[in-house]
């Protein structure tokens, strides 16, 4: 591709696209063929499909291992394992948890049985803050669900505080924290119990999976008593449980992704160094920096777009882009308060402005195993490009609109 | 039947049994799962189709064929596949209630997930008894139990029989109330010529490794209801619509490329694993011939799936059903007291649940072992099973002596 030199070369105005095969958001990497065979000839081998495995074991303890916790638990998915943690620590009435999140943080709580409150965001870290979460505490509380939202620890010496002193349990959703740290130490022994995706786009892929991880043994024995329905399996007597099993399958995978960590880490930060030096030219967009002091996995490149400096709205912004192949994407839009079945339902609470703001704001860039360093500095181009000539698009993109 | 001969070791006093400190009948467990193993090449063929694509989940290519077969073998217009057969369930319930807090009709001699799974879609379990013949759901209890808070009859088709469903979709129809099925043991099974899949609202399956359809968990949901098919699609993926947006209240019960991939080398397999499931109950027939007072559960059915081979031990047997399961278990074969304890009378019910009196289900549940079955059980296995009971039946007194001095 040469780069773009006039607005007539936007694909979105009938111009060749920058990238003949898109490039996608998520992490979406596989282990080579070869260690996939390997792999699953070993299944075939021993015949061993589901039902607590030993390459579930296995991940299990690595996974422990690795983060520095007592108990990891693997389950089927990150919303399985978010369902099985709400039931595990027993809650009734009210849970506070943030609008600014993946629908399933929000939706686990509803099929937990448990009124999901949503309780607003500060604008710098886009995540829970002890304030903001005080002023709803009531007599229905029980807990408090905070996201580690673009792998960063939302305020957990704060929010650890605040639920001693009002006798409320703490669980974080980390489903983009896996490899990042708090205060040095990697995210997964913080609140009474972490639940981590092991989703395809994530930094650790099972292809789908989840995992909980606590340093509580009476919590690990619910934990994994809750996700299957096995006699074997029944370590304390608890109401409710469900197959959350993960298959030998997926733990496979994840065992191969374990392996291949430092590699992809690497490339992650390669991709997201390159975004970081062009987004110094952008005008109108804030790049999230990696937090300070801490290490973190560059799973994701998250940028606000300011529209009276960028010259076009973020959703302007995201129509050029993704005609050029770059399928950057709005997270989250809207937030999950002004949508069913919360929606109009004034018991979640639905007055959050913060949220409301970055909803139309936050975009994401392509970054993962399909983005190479020459894409990045592309798309970098790109993006340098449309910024320097934001108001002339703008008015090209509503004239567009006007005539059709 | 192709597992591998291994070591048996006959019985000739009572010290030679395991539960004794005797050798193990068998030196590695014969289980009750169907552990399909589908041919690799073929599992490996489509696997690389994950990574021509690059897709791994969500909604890919191999789950989207793998549920047009899946309609074929039905005979049904929307197949919908999930990460497994429990959250599928989950997602019925929650769907067919609308919103409603209510109870959902099932059995009590079944699957112990389903109370459970209820309560998770905001429904409360209401147990009623079954048929002494199908085992499945009687119409005049259903019929007795319906009220205004029923949301849904949820029927469960066994592997003897499949439900009555003619007598179930009246009443169904006569009070408004869904009915729908769980068909984990009803593949290739066939209602007045009919395979199911298509009754009901919806019918649920499973593809976990112990069922004929081995894709290691999964499961999916059938139905001719093209909305119903919307919605269980949308929920199976967080409640997003076609437009991008949160449409309902919804989770991830995505199945994978990988499982899918497994499920499809399984699904040219099927009719030589219903040949083979039928050669081990009819060896199992054959062999425990001569053996006073055992009966075997019927097939009923014009085409059924052999899945299980069930043994009902007759009160008069000299041992008791929880003793021969014991016995067996020692000696590696995984044998399990059928469905027993009944749910409304295990860890299952619901606390503070006053359990009802179902005299059918607490009948059943007292007499039937599920024999080791499946394709690491083979002929040999089988009739040295048959040598045990025979053993059991000849050394009761001594059995029952010795176990009540342990």
């Amino acid at each position: 591709m040469t780069d773009k030199t006039r607005i007539d070369d936007l694909a979105v105005f009938g111009g060749t696209p920058a990238f003949e095969s898109p490039l996608p958001v998520g992490q979406l990497y596989l282990p080579d063929w070869t260690d996939f065979e390997r792999l699953f000839r070993g299944i075939f081998a021993r015949r061993y499909f589901t039902n607590h495995g030993p390459l579930v074991r296995e991940l299990d303890e690595r996974i422990a291992a690795y983060l520095g916790v007592r108990h990891a638990t693997n389950v089927t998915n990150g919303t399985v394992a978010l369902m099985i943690a709400l039931r595990a620590l027993d809650l009734r009435g009210e849970v506070i948890v943030p609008s600014f999140t993946f629908p399933a943080t929000v939706q686990a709580i509803s099929w937990a049985g448990l009124t999901p409150v949503f309780c607003d965001v500060d604008p710098a870290t886009h995540m829970l803050t002890a304030e903001n979460v005080r002023k709803l505490i009531g007599p229905r509380t029980s807990g408090v669900l905070g996201v580690h939202l673009w792998g960063r620890a939302c305020d957990p010496d704060a929010l650890q505080k605040l639920c001693l002193e009002n006798n409320l349990r703490l669980l974080f959703d980390a489903a983009h924290a896996f490899s990042c740290t708090w205060n040095g130490h990697r995210i997964g022994g913080l609140g009474d119990v972490e639940c981590f995706s092991l989703h395809a786009t994530k930094l650790l892929s099972a292809m789908e999976g989840g995992c909980l991880t606590t340093n509580d043994d009476g919590l690990a024995a619910r934990i994994r008593t809750i996700r299957n329905f096995h006699v074997s399996e029944s370590f304390v007597q608890v109401s409710l449980r469900i197959n959350g099993k993960m298959t030998e399958a997926q733990a496979g995978m994840a065992l191969l992704s374990l392996d291949m960590l430092p590699a992809v880490l690497e490339r992650n930060q390669c991709v997201f160094d390159i975004y970081s030096r062009h987004a110094q030219t952008w005008c109108g967009l804030r790049l999230l920096e990696a937090p300070l002091g801490e290490t973190w996995n560059h799973q994701y490149c998250v940028l606000e777009v300011d529209a009276r400096l960028a010259g076009l709205e973020r959703d302007e912004l995201l129509e050029v882009l993704r005609s050029e192949g770059v399928l950057a994407r709005r997270y989250f839009y809207p937030g999950l308060h002004r949508l069913p079945p919360y929606f109009a339902r004034p018991e979640h609470g639905n007055v959050l402005p913060v949220t409301d703001e970055l909803c139309k704001t936050v975009m994401q860039l392509p970054l993962g195993a399909r983005v190479s360093a020459r894409d990045a500095e592309r798309v970098g181009r790109l993006l340098g490009f449309v910024l320097e000539h934001g108001t002339e698009i703008r008015k090209r993109l509503q004239q567009r609109g006007a005539q059709s | 039947m192709t597992a591998p001969i291994q070591a048996i070791r006959p019985k000739r006093t009572i010290d030679d049994l395991a539960i004794f400190g005797g050798p193990k009948l068998f030196d590695r467990p014969r289980p009750i799962g169907q552990l399909d193993l589908p041919d690799e090449e073929k599992f490996f063929a489509y696997a690389r189709k994950i990574y021509e694509s690059g897709c791994i989940t969500n909604n890919g290519p191999l789950v989207q064929t793998l549920e047009r077969q899946l309609c074929e073998l039905h005979q049904v217009d929307h197949c919908v596949a999930l990460a497994n057969a429990s959250l599928g369930l989950i997602l019925l319930m929650e769907a067919l209630a609308d919103g409603r807090r209510g109870e959902v009709i099932m059995p009590a001699f079944t699957y112990p997930g389903l109370p459970h799974l209820a309560q998770w879609a905001g429904q409360y379990p209401r147990f009623c008894d079954v048929d002494p013949e199908t085992h499945t759901l009687a119409p005049n209890a259903v019929e007795a139990a319906i009220g205004v808070e029923t949301t849904a009859i949820l029927a469960v088709h066994q592997v003897n029989s499949p439900c009555l469903i003619d007598e179930l979709q009246a009443i169904g129809d006569a009070h408004g109330v869904p009915l729908f099925f769980d068909s984990v043991h009803g593949i290739h099974c066939t209602y007045n010529g009919r395979p199911l899949g298509s009754f009901g609202r919806a019918e649920i399956f499973s593809l976990h490794a112990t069922k004929l359809l081995n894709g290691f968990e999964g499961g999916y949901a059938t139905t001719n209801d093209g909305a119903l098919a919307d919605t269980l699609r949308m929920k199976r993926n967080f409640g997003i619509d076609r437009s991008g947006s949160v449409a309902t209240l919804g989770l991830n019960a995505k199945l994978n490329e990988a499982h899918a991939a497994l499920a499809l080398s399984a699904l040219d397999d099927q009719e030589q694993i219903i040949r083979r499931n039928r050669e081990r109950v009819e060896a199992y027939h054959r062999h425990f011939a001569q053996i006073p007072s055992l009966v075997w559960i019927p097939y009923r059915g014009t085409r059924m799936n052999y899945e299980f081979a069930l043994l009902c031990v007759d009160p008069q047997w000299p041992l008791g059903r929880d003793v021969i399961v014991s016995v067996m278990r020692e000696e590696n074969a995984l044998a399990r007291p059928y469905y027993s304890p009944p749910l409304h009378l295990s860890s299952h019910c619901p606390p503070g649940m006053v359990p009802p009196h179902l005299p059918v289900t607490e009948r059943l549940a007292r007499g039937i072992i599920q024999m080791p079955v499946g394709e690491l059980v083979n002929e040999a296995d089988i009739m040295a099973l048959a040598e045990l009971m025979a053993f059991l039946f000849s050394h009761a007194p001594e059995v029952t002596s010795r176990l009540s001095r342990q």
